[in-house]
């Protein structure tokens, strides 16, 4: 059910990252502000010092929308609204991605045992 | 009636509000009413003042869960809960007054290699120190206290604990007003719903205290504020090295006598106890965000209830009563800070965080002796405020995480 | 369940006025083992095991498995209690609302911050996150305080009209509007007294003595938004003063209670409830409050507050509050599972599983001392840092030198905090002029991103910041063959002793490491999470022939020991100072600036109160945390101890507590001990640096 992630993991000035366009069917994440995870795709950022390398750290679970919401109503404590939401499911810090059939979960791969377990 | 409606306690208040009192005590918790207590029964100073916002014990006296113990990780600690613990022992006697005094046993246990490691070294430092702690295993985690999962609920597996047989609990309130009443029989007054507003400051000197209810000059004040200690001190312009936190409980109704020893885990955060009327009292850990809110959280109530579950699963169906908060003063070392502040003729006793009830009866003494002779005892002059100039603190943490 | 028990003629309590409103502890029964429900707050169903509850109950002997469920919900407005008023603020409330009613079996148990309503329904337990609250619980019907009103036959007004409506006949029942002088009967009421003095014959009396809002809720709600409508907004008249009887019938206290501890002093109502325990049982004060405010009324206090209203308002079990808590989760490297394989014993380190020990402790140990040996340390800290401003944060940041530190270079250093304590410890290694990896401890991994992102804000630094810990995987290949297992891996130049290289091993890309914590020849490969498997496996293989064997925690905890390494948090305390621990070599005065400086400069001319020593002895080695005895007083505590099997006697750290020029007379575990320098184990780095 977990599949293992590959991205690209990019730290870089915010307003870099603003500036970043990814081509379709490249899924790009901002978890703060200078901080996005690219999913299926290459990055370019203007940045001569932003860290741009691959990230194997993670897993993800992919669900059509209602599924995944009606799975975690149980499981977190935060209301979910469309694109990217952060937040404890299950007990595990957690990426949920909603986006119709494209919507996901990632936890770190460090979590995904605990995770399957609890995300039954 | 029920067994435990107080039968024997006289409390006797005064009318009215003098202007000069020689020791004016701020706070009429357990600190600052031990302090009183034994100023008047062991050193005869009877010209005392203990000034109260509310009632006496509606701090963190009135709130806490009762845990008395010596099983502590600095020599300098050890050797003063030792004494409270003893002192303890001998209160209902000494007052005559039931205090539901009662040793239970304290399991610390531990689910981990470095938990092991950790409650081995406690049982050597306590045993080296004058208190006594063993190092045991599962079977006889099993024997003194039987309701303990060994497993742990598949994720906290039970591998050993260290055991202090002398950890007891005592009913909060009725150590208050055992001190209390001692105190008053000796003629020391204690002035209910009566705020300090301020301290009066002359110099270097504080030369008494502002309340709601007028002005007083007295020859030393102690502060024994229990969560309010930073806001009375900053009167005189004092900083202290204190955070306050919110610290909760919860209590379920009262069942047979069933869970005999006080059992602890530093990994799951939590510790329970069964009191003498017979409720089981959970407590865990300080909220991580300084506070002064008394407001209760559901997610300590499920995240402790759910932590305690893991080791006593048999808690499941008990029903539970009551949540509550109080507030703790943290300091950096996690140990107690006693004496002066240097402020002349301003004392203080805090930094009581979650742990302070034990302390009553040689925190009191202490200061007691303090203020009688003038001189720090002996017992507790490694906690003075100074030790943190001094870069001498006590580090304690780990004797913290459960109360 | 109350009303079907009493169509059996059965008083679920045995006695006691019913209220049927879940205010009072009257009809509390033992429901399929858990006591204290009030049978007037459950559907009866058929199966449930329903017994008499004795006074004190026992404790459950076992439990049962947790079922319950959390839902988290939100919510415009929150509205608890259905009745008529509840009905139409649910009706008028703007955006969504989400309703709670006790009669639906929908019992709210409290009011949080938020505002958050926290409910338990058949369907489990609830929680509501909302805007809004609207308290519309009513009021609850005056319980009779009098003598004999503990016995069966009693009914509140409203309680005598559901029971009727559902059937019961109550037969020749009177209905009194005050409080009445006593109830006379034994079990069931024979007659009553009213307050006028007539005597009434009656073996159903009917209480119709007026209303007390229910104001928990409301109560606990004080500075959040909570508003209140209906009955439960009614302002509480207080019932005449109670004279005789019980008071509070979940503690069983009565009028003459009271007295007593009011006559010696006890005046609060704080005081009078703690003294007593009034208001302490089931029902929170439910039946009692009114009363106990009435007592102090009349003895002069003035307006006497109601006590402080604290959740739970309702109650529900300990199983149930847990409902929707997940226990901390517990981290698994990616090797996880090839520890298992190997037979590895996994103990939890912090936020990890580890391998404690695999099935041969002795090969986990010559392997590295004598061939070569692969260990998990995927737990270390890990992350990368860049910018223009990179080199000046870091300065600040650790006591050593940085900006010195050519491309490819790696320095072991200190993080001290603002008071010159030791935090944590780990590597510097610079990858180019802006760029740095770092590491840290396994359990300061967390921390130390707080604290760098911390003071990269604080002194307006330029950086990019990335944790690696959880996306990179590391193993440390160690021992004297560890330089040919990485040239069958395909690394032909390796780093030099305090270098790193990015190179492939077995064709994963690597970041190599070299330092050395077990004292051997030591590369480090940190890499790709998800290559992990692979390059472990590669290794194993290739090493097959060279005697390789993975090594645990617990041997890496002995050959770290024998070259005298210290472990944060195992043998430094929170006040450890690189002066205390032997490391002022760790932190340069000389700069500028650090964190820790200013506090460094000052105590370091303060007396040395304690130091961490080496230490060793014959035998066997002693628990970590013997004391340290001079004669028969205790001077230290030992953190570290281990038999050394290369060197053939105990080596240990611990700290003495006072600061004698030679510690003379030692002894631990009743054996002497001698203060030798450390490392104890090639001291001069030879084999770690060949
Ligand atoms: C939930 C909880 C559980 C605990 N469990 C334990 C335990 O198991 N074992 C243990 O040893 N310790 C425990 N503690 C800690 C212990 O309760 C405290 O350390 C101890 O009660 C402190 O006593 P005190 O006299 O210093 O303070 P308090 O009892 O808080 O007394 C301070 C008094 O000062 C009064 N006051 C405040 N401001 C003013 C003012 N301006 N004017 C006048 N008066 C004022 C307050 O009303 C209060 O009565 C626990 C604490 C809590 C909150």
């Amino acid at each position: 059910m977990l599949e293992p992630l590959e991205a690209t993991r990019v730290i870089a000035r915010p307003a870099a990252l603003d500036a970043v366009r990814v081509s379709p069917g490249t899924l790009l994440m901002r978890l703060a502000l200078d901080d996005a995870l690219v999913i299926g795709g290459d990055v370019q950022v203007d940045d001569p010092f932003a860290i741009v390398v691959p990230d194997s750290g993670w897993v993800a679970w992919r669900f059509g929308e209602d599924q995944l919401r009606e799975a975690l109503v149980r499981l977190c404590a935060f209301e979910i609204h469309a694109g990217l939401n952060q937040g404890m499911v299950a007990g595990l810090p957690a990426k949920i991605w909603i986006d119709g059939d494209r919507s996901l979960v990632i936890v770190a791969a460090a979590y995904a045992a605990e995770f399957e377990e609890r995300f039954r | 009636m029920n067994e435990f409606v107080e039968s024997r306690v006289r409390l006797t208040w005064p009318d009215r509000l003098r202007s000069e009192y020689d020791v004016v005590i701020l706070g009429g918790g357990g600190h600052g009413l031990a302090t009183a207590y034994y100023l008047a029964t062991r050193h005869g100073i009877r010209d005392v003042a203990v000034i109260e916002r509310g009632y006496i014990g509606s701090g963190n006296s009135g709130r806490n869960t009762t845990v008395i113990r010596a099983n502590y990780g600095v020599p300098e600690a050890i050797r003063f809960y030792q004494r409270s613990l003893e002192l303890f022992q001998g209160l209902e006697e000494e007052t005559g007054r039931w205090i539901m005094h009662k040793e239970k046993g304290l399991l610390w246990i531990a689910h981990t290699e470095m938990g092991l490691r950790a409650e081995r070294a406690r049982a050597a430092l306590n045993h080296a120190y004058g208190a006594e702690t063993v190092f045991i295993g599962p079977d006889e985690i099993n024997e003194i206290c039987p309701q303990i999962d060994l497993a742990g609920g598949g994720r906290y597996p039970v591998m050993g604990a260290s055991y202090h047989p002398r950890g007891a609990t005592a009913r909060h309130d009725r150590v208050v007003w055992a001190l209390a009443e001692g105190a008053m029989q000796n003629g020391v007054e204690v002035h209910q719903n009566t705020t300090v507003t301020g301290l009066k400051v002359s110099g270097d000197r504080v030369t008494g205290v502002k309340t709601e209810r007028g002005d007083i000059s007295a020859g030393v004040v102690m502060m024994a504020l229990g969560g309010q200690v930073t806001m009375v001190a900053s009167m005189a312009g004092l900083r202290l090295p204190i955070r306050s936190h919110p610290l909760q409980a919860f209590v379920t109704n009262h069942y047979q006598p069933g869970l005999d020893a006080i059992v602890a885990s530093t990994e799951l955060l939590f510790y329970a106890s069964q009191t003498a009327r017979g409720e089981i009292l959970i407590g865990a850990e300080i909220d991580r965000q300084p506070s002064y809110s008394y407001r209760s959280s559901y997610g300590f109530l499920s995240s402790c209830a759910g932590r305690a579950l893991a080791l006593l699963p048999f808690l499941a169906d008990l029903r539970v009563l009551r949540q509550w908060a109080g507030i703790c003063d943290m300091t950096p070392d996690y140990s107690p800070v006693m004496g002066p502040t240097g402020r002349e003729g301003l004392l203080v006793t805090t930094g009581w965080g979650t742990w302070g009830f034990k302390a009553i009866p040689a925190g009191g003494e202490a200061m007691a002796q303090l203020i009688a002779t003038g001189e720090m005892p002996e017992l507790i002059a490694p906690f003075g405020l100074d030790r943190f100039a001094r870069d001498l603190p006590l580090s304690d943490r780990g004797s913290a995480g459960t109360q | 369940m109350a009303v079907a028990l009493l169509r059996q003629g059965i008083h679920p309590r045995g006695g006691g006025c019913i209220c049927l409103g879940g205010d009072c502890p009257n009809c509390v029964v033992e429901v399929d083992g858990v006591a204290y429900v009030r049978s007037c707050q459950v559907a009866a169903r058929p199966a449930l095991e329903v017994a008499r509850q004795t006074d004190t109950p026992r404790l459950p002997d076992e439990s049962r498995p947790l079922e319950t469920e959390l839902r988290t919900a939100f919510a415009d407005v929150v509205v608890v209690g259905q009745g008529e008023s509840g009905l139409a603020a649910a009706r008028d409330a703007d955006g969504t609302v989400i309703s709670f009613d006790a009669h639906r079996g929908e019992e709210a148990i409290g009011l949080y911050a938020g505002p958050t309503v926290v409910a338990k329904t058949p369907a489990g337990m609830v929680s509501v996150q909302c805007s809004r609250v609207v308290v519309a619980t009513g009021a609850a019907e005056e319980q009779p305080i009098c003598p004999g009103s503990e016995l069966d036959g009693i009914f509140t007004k409203r309680a005598a009209e559901s029971l009727r409506a559902a059937g019961i006949d109550l037969g020749d029942a009177v209905t009194i509007d005050e409080q009445p002088q006593r109830f006379e009967g034994s079990g069931r009421v024979e007659a009553v007294v009213t307050a006028a003095g007539d005597r009434i014959a009656a073996s159903t009396v009917v209480v119709d003595l007026g209303l007390h809002p229910r104001s928990g809720l409301l109560r606990m709600g004080q500075g959040l938004e909570v508003e209140v409508v209906g009955d439960a907004a009614l302002t509480d008249s207080l019932p005449p003063p109670p004279t005789e009887g019980v008071v509070c019938p979940c503690s069983d206290v009565t009028v003459s209670d009271l007295e007593a501890v009011w006559d010696r002093g006890f005046r609060e109502m704080e005081l009078l409830k703690r003294a007593t325990l009034a208001g302490t049982g089931t029902c929170q004060g439910g039946v009692c409050l009114p009363h106990l405010r009435s007592y102090l009324a009349a003895k002069g206090v003035s307006t006497p507050a109601p006590f402080t209203a604290r959740p739970l308002t309702r109650q529900a079990t300990i199983g149930e509050v847990a409902a929707g808590y997940d226990l901390p989760p517990f981290r698994r490297t990616a090797l996880h599972d090839e520890h298992l394989r190997l037979g590895a014993t996994m103990d939890r380190f912090g936020a990890w599983w580890r391998p404690w020990r695999y099935p041969d402790p002795e090969a986990e140990y010559w392997s590295v001392r004598e061939r070569v040996s692969l260990g998990d340390v995927s737990t270390l800290g890990k992350m990368e840092i860049s910018g223009p401003d990179v080199v000046a944060l870091l300065e600040k940041l650790y006591p050593c030198r940085v900006a010195d530190l050519k491309d490819g270079q790696v320095r072991y250093a200190l993080l001290l905090d603002e008071r010159g304590y030791v935090l944590d410890d780990g590597l510097i290694c610079r990858l180019s002029e802006h760029r740095f990896y770092l590491t840290f401890t396994s359990g300061g991994a967390s921390f130390a991103e707080m604290w760098v992102r911390d003071w990269a804000e604080t002194f307006d630094l330029d950086v990019r910041i990335l944790d690696r810990t959880m996306s990179l995987g590391a193993i440390n290949v160690t021992g004297p063959l560890a330089r040919e297992l990485l040239r069958r891996g395909g690394v032909d130049s390796p780093p030099a002793y305090l270098a790193h290289v990015d190179a492939a091993v077995f064709g994963v890309e690597c970041r190599i490491v070299r330092l050395s914590f077990t004292g051997e020849v030591s590369f480090e490969l940190h890499h790709p999470f998800s290559d992990s498997v692979e390059l472990w496996r590669r290794l194993e293989e290739a090493g097959a022939d060279l005697g390789s064997y993975p090594h645990g925690l617990d041997a890496l905890f002995t050959l770290r020991l024998e070259k005298g390494h210290f472990i944060v948090g195992m043998d430094s305390e929170y006040d450890s100072t690189p002066r205390r621990l032997g490391l002022e070599w760790a932190a340069r005065l000389s700069k500028p600036d650090f964190v820790g400086k200013q506090a460094l400069l000052r105590t370091n001319r303060l007396p040395l109160n304690k130091r961490l020593l080496g230490w060793e002895m014959d035998g066997p080695a002693p628990i970590e945390g013997a004391i340290l005895w001079q004669v028969a007083t205790p001077v230290g505590q030992v953190t570290s101890a281990r038999y050394s099997p290369v060197l053939a006697k105990t080596v240990m750290l611990g700290w003495l507590r006072s600061d004698p020029a030679e510690p003379e007379g030692i002894s631990c575990d009743g054996r002497p001990v001698r203060h030798a320098s450390h490392p104890f184990y090639d001291p001069d780095g030879a084999r770690a640096r060949a």
